[in-house]
């Protein structure tokens, strides 16, 4: 199986796609955004939900035309979830930065003192003896929605497009690009504030921007970061102060 | 069932629980064996990850050890910090704050009442299941729910993770007309939110009297949000730099999450801590919903949770109200803070309960140790307790389903989010 097979497929005339859920490591937050502001009346008129714990639907392996998965994968348990659902799911969403990227877990890697890390902390206790990986680093991913969290409304969009067997556009643009669309007025030009909205995915809108602060990356790097460009204009940034 | 008058009963995962949950009862005639609630969330030792950051970002991290409760977290971070430089956060800062944060209570709240809590009293099924049955029901607590996360969103730009707290104030103030928008939402939804109350004030719940102590912020002058000293029913009252030299942790093997204890014993905390202790500091509009109500405060039933959700519910709205009615945009949103080397403590009321939070901070502002207390995983021993005398009272040679059914509801009373519980296990106690 290659590309991205839409959700549809093979559905009989008036039969809804089945949606299945599903939790890894992470804070819940961008699953939250789905329970909220009619996002799951929104999923419900598309879909026939098959397994989505939080709403008390649980049918862990049930095959999917779409399976939604938030979170990083840390234990071997997880790992066979994983690949589980994966095998069952037509289509297969990553959900939010620790999904797509790995989340604020991956830190972890960048630590010095790696032995302080796995001191066993309990018989029973799984050992977060490995870094978490994002799902994309274990199984093949259709679609990615990044951000922390994912922006609800782009998440039930992306959905229903899926549901209705559209193959959804991927967001290619920087930050940049929404905060010119908001009309946000730029740190970096108007103020010499160093800002991350040049190599960061938009999807936010501009959201810290346009709340007089810079861009701290949270919607993970775009696909193809002017990374020389943008430590240019921070060392010229620097050497100005 | 299995051998003479002894039984276990597994439920690998409790449903409708914001993360992955289970719990192992064994049962020997008519008393409880064994009992263990088993946190299966994989931590993330979010402490740890903290360390070697600078204060503001650690603002920002701390927001993602929970999804649900984003606010409480960032505001225990900055207050501490705020304490630590000795900066006062102005009035407008602190009334801003408490309508973030009273916004996330409803926010969640409403959440729990009618996704977590609702189908139990509805004739059971899922969430779906009931919002077929009862469409009025569960779109008037959506629309609850839905000002909560406007509150947060016109204070902090989104409604998870917000971008706009920082040590000493906020990035932004939020434009009059804004305000106004969000104010007019909020008094419309006053009318719901008391339907509501007087909805849940006339469920049957189960469940007896259970001899516990709460635990909560209390304030002088106010119903205790963000700020206030540490009080139990039991006549603790201490300021939250205290916390630890009261409340200890215990490791257990079976769960990921730490379990608390006061004095050596289980405690609550969470809505029915606060209104236990903190019920005379309602807002009128709010007393009198509360004295309406067939439920006599305090109250040692757990499920009584519920109807402490619903109040304040109505609480966050009444508040928000005459706060955002006041409102004025400040001179400025935030004042300068410099670090300072030591240790910065604070605890805040999160939705489901006392959050305390202490960072070890450098000379150059850089966070070297941090320790994260949540409402959950101080819950985790009272649960447990609960559930093991709730259980016997109902009826232990009940069929196993219909005491997987009783326990699971039992569990969710205590609206768990185990994300958080999880994740702030904490390596260095496990070694000892």
């Amino acid at each position: 199986m290659t590309g991205t097979r839409p959700a549809s497929a093979g559905l009989g005339a008036g039969e809804r796609p089945r949606l299945g859920v599903h939790r890894f490591g992470g804070c819940g937050g961008c699953l939250l955004g789905l329970h909220a502001d009619g996002a799951m009346a929104a999923l419900a008129d598309v879909y026939r939900i098959v397994h989505w714990p939080a709403l008390g639907v649980t049918d862990a392996d049930a095959e999917v035309d779409v399976a939604v998965v938030e979170g990083s994968v840390s234990t071997p348990g997880e790992r066979d979830r994983l690949g589980r659902l994966r095998a069952r799911a037509g289509c297969l969403v990553a959900l939010g930065l620790c999904a797509t990227a790995g989340g604020p877990q991956l830190l972890r890697g960048f630590a010095s003192d790696g032995a302080d890390w796995s001191a066993p902390i309990g018989a029973a206790v799984p050992e977060p003896r490995d870094l978490p990986v994002p799902v994309g680093g274990l199984v093949r991913v259709d679609h990615g929605l990044w951000g922390c969290p994912a922006e609800p409304r782009r998440v039930v969009a992306v959905l229903r497009q899926l549901a209705g067997g559209v193959v959804p556009a991927a967001e290619r643009r920087p930050v940049c690009a929404q905060c010119k669309l908001a009309g946000a007025s730029c740190l970096w030009v108007t103020q010499g504030v160093p800002c991350l909205g040049p190599v960061t995915r938009a999807g936010c809108g501009g959201l810290c921007p346009r709340h007089a602060r810079a861009c701290y990356g949270c919607f993970g790097p775009v696909e193809e970061p002017a990374a020389v460009a943008f430590a240019a204009s921070r060392a010229r940034l620097r050497a100005a102060r | 069932m299995s051998g003479r008058g002894e039984r276990r009963i597994a439920i690998p995962a409790l449903a409708r629980l914001s993360g992955r949950c289970g719990l192992d009862l064994a049962i020997e005639g008519d008393r409880v064996a064994a009992l263990a609630l088993c946190v299966g969330e994989t931590p993330r030792l979010f402490e740890k990850l903290l360390e070697g950051h600078d204060c503001e970002q650690v603002v920002d991290l701390v927001a993602r050890v929970c999804g649900l409760c984003p606010v409480a977290h960032q505001l225990a971070a900055v207050q501490a910090f705020e304490r630590l430089c000795g900066v006062e956060p102005t009035p407008w800062v602190r009334a801003m704050r408490r309508v973030a944060a009273l916004g996330e209570w409803l926010q969640n709240h409403a959440l729990h009442v009618h996704l977590v809590a609702a189908p139990d009293y509805l004739g059971g099924g899922s969430v779906p299941d009931v919002a077929a049955r009862h469409p009025a029901l569960l779109a008037r607590g959506l629309s609850l729910q839905s000002v909560g996360a406007a509150l947060v969103r016109l204070l902090g730009g989104r409604s998870t993770h917000p971008v706009a707290l920082k040590v000493g104030g906020f990035h932004h103030a939020p434009a009059p007309a804004e305000v106004a928008a969000v104010s007019r939402r909020v008094a419309a939804a006053i009318p719901e939110a008391e339907a509501l109350v007087h909805w849940v004030g006339a469920l049957p719940f189960p469940g007896e009297q259970q001899p516990f102590t709460s635990v909560a912020l209390g304030h002088p002058s106010e119903y205790a949000v963000g700020e206030g000293r540490l009080q139990s029913g039991d006549g603790l009252d201490i300021a939250a730099a205290h916390f630890e030299e009261h409340f200890e942790p215990v490791v257990v093997p079976h769960s990921t999450a730490l379990h608390w204890l006061l004095d050596r014993r289980p405690y609550l905390v969470g809505p029915l801590a606060r209104l236990n202790l903190n019920f005379r500091e309602l807002p009128a509009g709010v007393r009198a919903a509360m004295n309406a109500l067939p439920v006599a405060l305090p109250s040692h039933n757990t499920f009584h949770g519920l109807v402490a959700r619903a109040l304040e519910m109505l609480l966050a709205l009444h508040e928000a109200r005459r706060l955002l009615d006041e409102y004025e945009p400040p001179v400025t949103p935030c004042v300068a803070a410099a670090p300072v080397a030591g240790s910065a403590v604070a605890a805040v009321e999160a939705p489901r309960g006392l959050l305390w939070h202490r960072y070890e901070v450098d000379r150059q502002g850089h966070v070297r140790q941090a320790r994260i207390v949540t409402p959950t995983a101080q819950n985790q021993a009272r649960c447990e307790e609960d559930l093991r005398v709730a259980l016997e009272e109902f009826g232990l040679d009940r069929e196993d389903d219909a005491l997987r059914e009783y326990a699971e509801r039992i569990v969710r009373g205590y609206d768990p989010c185990l994300p958080c519980a999880a994740h702030c296990l904490d390596l260095r106690v496990a070694r000892r």
